[in-house]
């Protein structure tokens, strides 16, 4: 009996954090090293298509604690100024759970419109923040509109991932 | 009705609170992770050292899909271009056996006049070859993660190369992975030296595939295809480690293709360069 209610909780926690599991996969995923030509200069931002994402659709799951933790993990394996990703995916939480109504429309391209216009702001804080802390000049903004188009370019594919995920545990 | 009404907005009420309070205090403890971060390189480097060390075997294995499909990608590249690579190598190995007898000559040639001199030698790096795990690419930072670390004799300001030319510097040491920071990363800083006059200057990263040099000198005049090495000064690297070419001059930046492709990038060798550093002031 105390075997099966432990396994009920075990199952319950599991499923309560997937999406910071699956957001941390993809992240490990990025950095694996690709060796294609132009590809590794410039990579699309997982952590924000994440937090994006399961910040939307599963609120519950997706906590500020899940966001601060996996900005914590990208800084460090990326070697970035700490703080500067937990600080982006914080704001873009606190933005996206203060304005809901704007977040829960059905369509896929108004939510990948939305998602746009969130993760351009995003990256232009990311890219104050590491400047700022990096103490150096500022990084290419050519470079930094790469990897804008290719963060938005990617965002079909693993909004899609997600949402199989999605429908397999959580319905 | 109405009391269950007014018990959910309650209930709604003290959620919204808590999320602030989360969120406020998670702001909170950020910046004071920046502040640290600024303040304390060497507990937060042992952090990271010790956090990448154990993403390690993880990284590890989310490689091998990744590098099965870059495999596949570059084999379908090298198909296509078999014939021309094949026509390209025979050129390329005729200019080399030409290079190749001329630098034997003036390598022996070299050799007795430093005897001649009594010409003290550069002491010799000791090499380490590591695997490159983690490929942390994008528009924030350039850096690498490698295998070995403080127990593979691995230090922080090695310079690490591979076959072709210097890839970059360790920057942080864990026990078992290193990170390595590329020439073209924002905060590199390398001391080199231009040209075949040997100009000193300062090759500085700026996060795009074409560092630029920087401090080179008003009067100095540096043309296309000048080779760009490490000058050894500060003693941090070995001198003469072949970096890139000159590829761009304009008014504002001179701009250097570097030899040691990003994407080729599988294994790396880490110098552990001792300079002689016994000098006493009396």
């Amino acid at each position: 009996m105390e075997a099966d209610q432990f396994l009920d909780k075990l199952n319950i926690w599991l499923r309560s954090a997937i999406p910071f599991i699956i957001v941390l996969l993809f992240i490990l995923f990025g950095i694996s090293p690709t060796k294609v030509s132009g590809l590794v200069e410039v990579l699309p931002i997982y952590s924000i298509i994440g937090a994006y994402y399961w910040s939307v659709y599963k609120p519950d799951l997706f906590s500020y604690g899940s966001g601060f933790s996996l900005g914590l993990i990208e800084d460090i394996l990326f070697g970035l100024a700490l703080g500067s990703s937990s600080l982006t995916i914080l704001t873009v939480q606190w933005v996206i759970f203060n304005q809901q109504k704007l977040f829960s429309d059905d369509s896929f391209k108004n939510t990948w419109l939305a998602f746009s216009f969130i993760c351009f702001a995003a990256l232009i804080l990311k890219w104050v923040i590491i400047s700022i802390l990096s103490e150096t000049s500022f990084s290419s903004l050519i470079d930094l509109l790469f990897t804008y188009i290719l963060t938005l370019a990617f965002y079909p594919l693993s909004a899609w991932v997600f949402t199989k995920v999605r429908n397999l545990v959580f319905t | 009705m109405k009391q269950n009404s007014s018990k959910f907005s309650r209930l709604g009420n003290i959620r919204n609170f808590f999320q602030r309070f989360t969120f406020i205090t998670l702001i909170l403890i950020t910046f004071t992770i920046m502040l640290i971060g600024k303040a304390d390189t060497f507990i937060v480097n042992r952090i990271s050292s010790a956090f990448t060390d154990l993403f390690r075997p993880v990284i590890t294995i989310m490689g091998v899909p990744a590098n099965a499909i870059s495999q596949f990608i570059k084999n379908i590249e090298e198909l296509a271009a078999i014939r021309d690579q094949n026509t390209r190598l025979k050129q390329d190995n005729k200019t080399l056996m030409r290079w190749f007898s001329l630098a034997s000559q003036l390598e022996a040639e070299n050799q007795q006049l430093k005897k001649l001199l009594n010409v003290i030698d550069e002491p010799e790096a000791e090499e380490i070859t590591a695997r490159v795990v983690a490929d942390t690419g994008g528009a924030f930072a350039q850096s690498i993660i490698i295998t070995g670390g403080n127990k593979d004799g691995i230090q922080k300001g090695q310079a690490v190369v591979n076959e072709i030319g210097l890839v970059g510097r360790i920057t942080q040491v864990g026990n078992s992975s290193s990170r390595v920071l590329l020439i073209n990363d924002i905060n590199s800083r390398i001391p080199v030296r231009v040209g075949d006059a040997g100009y000193n200057a300062i090759l500085s990263g700026n996060n795009s595939l074409r560092p630029r040099i920087i401090y080179l000198g008003l009067k100095r005049s540096v043309s296309l295809g000048d080779k760009v090495i490490t000058s050894g000064d500060a003693g941090a690297f070995p001198p003469g480690l072949p970096i890139g070419k000159v590829v761009s001059i304009d008014k504002k930046n001179i701009l250097v293709e570097t030899f040691a492709s990003r994407d080729k990038l599988q294994f790396v060798r880490v110098l552990k360069y001792k300079v002689l550093t016994d000098l006493r002031l009396d």
